[in-house]
């Protein structure tokens, strides 16, 4: 199992974690060895094995269509770092985005 | 060449072929994973949330089973198969109106499947297959400082909309002119306001519609290149954009080059598409099963009980109208064009009011004053029981054309009761022979030039006469009767 | 003798020889005198916690046979669990500062039978590690020696009853972070079933893998713990409906005639000879008490962890996304909103959990979902039939808790050598089912856990094999010096 530096690259994009250089040759080598020690999961034969997204038998778990009151603007904003009367604010957002 | 000869001309040589998806907000009460109020409009921004919505730490989705039961509802009313077994997923991808970072939606196991809408193009039935119906969350809103996204320094945030249930359809392409694309939506959307699940609305956003469009030289196999258009808020918007699109892709293919598969959005000011993400730019959503939610087993019971809450959809009444109540095809389409307009119908044909002159009155004169006064019947002051009581004095005789479309006018604004100012305004039509047949001889005596014309054959001349009984009544003679009785009466001497 | 445990403390509140009041006195000038060394609290909840010391005085003057044992009674709550108004960090520089708008159910379950919260719990950053090493916030002192880790992920929930700051706090366990503390630091450490406690303001690390659990002195004291935040909660639609059995109830039946399985991939080659000694002891003890023991297999434990390193971060990898700077926490603004994300996670994170965030990420990404995502899916089905297999067999698994005793602070500096501390507490979380680990023996001064673990919502189960086991030795009673010091 060989990961490339573009992999890591495309992999820290599309997760949105800024890193540097050292950082990302870090990784790379530790996302090998990770990688490597997980190889193992292709030989076990999982061919009449069904999936299992999550453990316990529940189906159908819905709630009733019942409005419950809302915390409000003030509650929703007090942790934001900036706000602009009772929006949220962020910078600019690029004409072309990221997700290369 | 005109637009629509240049479009013609590209048809004749290029098939087009064309599939939309729609995403459509359901007429919940509460939101899709949290029991925040469902209203975004109406509340000042960011008020109409909580934890969950705003995507804090620590929160949990739980499912609002009345958008699964309106999700199943549409995928029968859309001849749709509903698997028993359907889960929730994730999408992933980071964009400021999207709290969670990734929007719960479905992905490989859908809701519904395999369904299919039919509707009339220029005469001819057109049968467009439904691929899936699915469930998800919308997102919030964001306001650009100057509006324009591309030169904007900043971005304001609302999570008001952010979780308000929101149901994709997504069409097969079977679709072959902006024309039916047109059509198809607007059938669509009424199938879904007749249903109770959606209110229609293009222009605020309940109702969006993104569109795949790709041409092929005709008698091709192989699908051309395909490209997606997004950002049309208008039925005329879609089709509009649509048009624009076959005429680029056109040229370009005329002109020997090729075409990319890209996201172009639709600039209603410019009249056409600009480019917005190229294939290469395609988002990887990473999606996998949405842990926090255990997933639906949909059975039969549930899918009947389900069916047992639709209506007689709109092309089902509209073929009874006819049938039942000997309706014109026309007329019954108008009348079962919106829920209301169809039971508003239905109500008055119970009332005891004669079907034809329902229909008539209903789509005439009532649709009239409803479009003036931007009020429909139910909420005006008439209301349907007084339209109908009104209707049933026009049917028994009690009162003349001219004063129902008078008293109709007045009531709904006012309101009031017909039967009561008929008889307080003595407002019953003469239609008594006896009492008539007096007034036509004295009107034959004042006018005698317009007998005398009538008798040498000028039909025309029998107007002053009935004008004269008219007003001898103060307007309120049975005309029909007044008709009869001076031709019998110029006729006999 | 002095209390210590939650139910010497009740009857030592109800007999009046003591006060809520001079109970969290006495925690926080504990806390106070000790967290130079440990490092335990990201936050001390002064305030919030005479308020409600003075809230149980009265709940226990007016009603003092209805008031809850735990009324009255000091407590803390690792970070990654919300708490209404305060700063809750999950053990990260990206959440410096945020105030939760909300309580998290179990801790308001907690709140309404009168508890008397002290602090919140340093932890590994979002729970990921087994050291609390990868605290934002400096890493923990075991109270057995402090240039030893106590374990993690909530290693300062662990460290605090281990040092006798407090006699029970809240974990929680995606792979081990419960149990694998409980049994570096000496105390009882349990992780239900998936599905008992609601998850409702847990600050989430892998969805289908957390769940909240307390650390006790002992086992009565965890079954009291448990009884009054178990249960079904609306807000979490993973948590199970159905009713809670009583671990109090059947906590004395002992284990005789039990049959109780070891697995023996559970001693392998990484286990510590002093480790394999003190739990191959404990096996005698529960032998003595009347179990049969005998040797199961549960083959794929090896590759568990592979299936563990794959699930975990790519849940992570989408639970963490809401991390972006927008609504909450820190954000490092650059002109560019994509920018401004790249740094803010860049910055904001630390170094384990972008680790995860990659691994995870890559495992979903387009083209390896089948051969990583997938699979890990598939395999761990097979790692559920594997216990439900043995659980055919015998009616619970004991074995060690973890494969060494505390090791020293920055001696596995290679993730894969952290990530194998988890070897034998994770199939459990993989599988949904209970475990507990309870002191059972010291090497060199530090102490060894015996885990045990039983079928889905056999809870009471686990508790009652661990109970039986604790009542026959002394190993739970002994002190680490912070707690002897306070004596």
């Amino acid at each position: 199992m060989t990961l490339s530096r573009a992999e890591v690259d495309h992999v820290a994009t599309l997760a949105r974690l800024g890193l540097s250089d050292a950082e990302k040759d870090r990784l790379l080598g530790e996302l090998e060895a990770i990688l490597d020690h997980i190889e193992r999961l292709q030989r076990v034969d999982t061919s009449t094995l069904a999936e299992t997204a999550q453990v316990g038998d529940l189906v159908n778990v819905l709630r009733a269509d019942v409005p419950e009151a809302p915390i409000g603007a003030a509650a929703a904003l007090r942790n934001a770092p900036a706000t602009d009367g009772s929006y949220f604010v962020v910078g600019a957002i690029q004409g072309t985005e990221l997700d290369a | 060449m005109t637009e629509t000869a240049t479009i013609a001309a590209a048809l004749d040589r290029y098939e087009v072929v064309i599939g939309l998806e729609v995403h459509a907000q359901l007429l919940t009460r509460s939101k899709m994973f949290c029991p925040c109020p469902a209203d975004y409009t109406s509340a000042a921004p960011n008020a109409n949330t909580c934890p969950v919505c705003l995507g804090l730490p620590g929160v949990l989705p739980t499912i609002n089973q009345e958008a699964v039961d309106f999700t199943v509802r549409t995928a029968l009313a859309l001849h749709c198969d509903i698997p028993p077994f359907t889960k929730f997923d994730r999408k992933n991808y980071f964009y400021p109106d999207l709290p969670k970072g990734y929007q719960i939606s479905q992905y490989d196991l859908p809701l519904s499947v395999s369904g299919h809408l039919e509707f009339p193009v220029g005469g001819d039935a057109v049968r467009c297959g439904i691929t899936r119906v699915h469930l998800e969350e919308d997102t919030g809103t964001m306001h650009h400082a100057g509006d324009v996204l591309q030169s904007a320094t900043s971005s304001l945030i609302d999570l008001n909309r952010c979780g308000v249930p929101l149901m994709e359809i997504v069409g097969e392409p079977d679709l072959r002119t902006p024309e039916a694309a047109r059509e198809y939506l607007v059938r669509l959307r009424q199938i879904l306001t007749y249903i109770g699940v959606n209110d229609g609305n293009l222009e605020k956003g309940s109702f969006r519609c993104d569109a795949n469009i790709s041409l092929r030289p005709r008698g091709a196999q192989e699908l051309g290149v395909k490209v997606e258009v997004k950002n049309m808020n208008s039925f005329r918007a879609v089709q509009r954009a649509l048009e624009s699109e076959i005429e680029r892709q056109t040229e370009v293919l005329d002109a020997g080059g090729t075409l990319v598969q890209e996201t172009r959005g639709w600039v209603e000011a410019q009249g056409r598409t600009i480019s917005q993400r190229s294939k290469e730019q395609a988002h990887d959503y990473r999606y996998f099963p949405e842990p926090d939610l255990p997933p639906l087993r949909l059975d039969a019971a549930f899918v009947e009980r389900v069916r047992a809450t639709l209506p007689e959809l709109p092309e089902a009444r509209a073929h009874r109208f006819q049938q039942q109540y000997g309706l014109t095809a026309y007329d019954a389409a108008v009348l079962t064009d919106t829920r209301d307009e169809a039971d508003t119908y239905e109500a008055l044909v119970a009332a005891r009011v004669p079907a034809k002159l329902a229909a008539n009155w209903q789509s005439g004169d009532v649709a009239a004053l409803a479009n003036e006064h931007h009020v429909p019947l139910q909420h005006s002051g008439l209301g349907i029981d007084g339209l109908a009581s009104l209707l049933r004095l026009v049917d028994a005789g009690t009162i003349n054309g001219p004063t129902a479309k008078e008293l109709l006018a007045e009531l709904y604004v006012s309101g009031g009761n017909p039967e009561g100012l008929v008889r307080d305004r003595g407002l019953a039509q003469v239609s008594d022979t006896a009492e008539l047949s007096a007034l036509v001889d004295a009107a034959i005596t004042a006018n005698p030039a317009a007998a005398a014309d009538f008798r040498a054959g000028k039909q025309r001349a029998l107007g002053q006469l009935m004008r004269a009984v008219k007003e001898a009544t103060g307007g309120k003679a049975d005309m029909p009767l007044v008709n009869r009785l001076l031709r019998e009466r110029l006729l006999e001497q | 003798m002095t209390p210590r445990t939650i139910t010497e403390l009740a009857a030592a509140l109800r007999d009046g020889s003591t006060t809520p009041r001079t109970l969290l006195d006495a925690a926080l000038a504990h806390v106070d005198r000790t967290e130079q060394d440990l490092n335990a609290y990201l936050a001390v909840t002064r305030e919030l916690g005479y308020m409600q010391a003075d809230a149980a005085s009265h709940m226990l003057e007016e009603h003092p046979d209805t008031a809850s044992p735990l009324c009255g009674i000091p407590m803390a709550l690792k970070d990654v669990l919300c708490v209404d108004g305060i700063d809750t960090t999950a053990g990260s520089k990206i959440l410096r500062g945020f105030k939760p708008p909300y309580t998290s159910t179990a801790v308001q379950r907690l709140f309404d039978a009168g508890a008397v919260c002290v602090g919140k719990t340093n932890c590994d950053e979002f729970a990921m590690g087994s050291s609390t090493e990868n605290s934002a916030y400096g890493p923990v002192g075991n109270p057995w020696d402090i240039e030893r880790v106590p374990g993690g992920s909530s290693g300062g929930s662990a460290a605090t009853v281990a040092a006798g700051s407090v006699p029970y706090s809240l974990g929680s366990d995606t792979g081990g972070s419960i149990r694998q503390p409980a049994a570096l630091t000496g105390v009882v450490g349990f992780k239900p079933t998936y599905g008992r406690i609601s998850r409702y303001g847990l600050i989430a690390f892998a969805s289908s893998l957390d769940q909240i659990g307390p650390f006790t002195r002992t086992v009565e004291d965890c079954a009291l713990v448990y009884t009054t935040i178990a249960g079904h909660d609306p807000r979490d639609s993973t948590s199970d409906p159905r009713a809670v059995d009583d671990p109090l109830a059947s906590l004395h039946a002992g284990v005789a005639g039990m049959r109780l399985g070891i697995p023996r991939e559970y001693l392998g080659e990484g286990t510590e000879p002093g480790v394999r000694d003190a739990v191959q002891a404990a096996f005698r003890v529960l032998e003595a008490q009347g179990a049969t023991l005998q040797e199961v297999s549960l083959p794929s434990t090896d590759v568990a962890l592979s299936v563990y390193y794959i699930i975990a971060p790519a849940e992570c990898s989408s639970n963490l996304a809401r991390y972006d700077g927008v609504r909450f926490g820190s954000r490092v603004e650059r002109p560019s909103l994509t920018d401004t994300y790249l740094q803010t996670r860049g910055v904001g994170f630390g170094n384990e959990v972008k680790r995860r965030v990659m691994l995870g990420t890559y495992a979903l990404s387009s083209g390896y979902y089948d051969a990583y995502y997938r699979q890990a899916q598939k395999v761990r089905t097979l790692v559920s039939q594997e216990f439900e297999a043995v659980f055919k067999e015998v009616d619970a698994i004991v074995c060690p808790t973890s494969p060494s005793v505390a090791f020293p602070m920055g001696s596995r500096d290679d993730p894969l050598s952290m990530y194998m501390c988890d070897v034998v507490t994770l199939p459990a979380n993989l599988a949904g089912i209970p475990g507990i680990s309870v002191p059972c023996g010291f090497v060199d001064g530090l102490p060894v856990g015996l885990q045990v673990i039983a079928p889905r919502f056999e809870d009471a189960r686990v508790m009652r094999v661990a109970h039986a086991y604790e009542q026959a030795t002394d190993f739970h009673a002994q002190l680490s010096p912070y707690a002897s010091a306070a004596a």
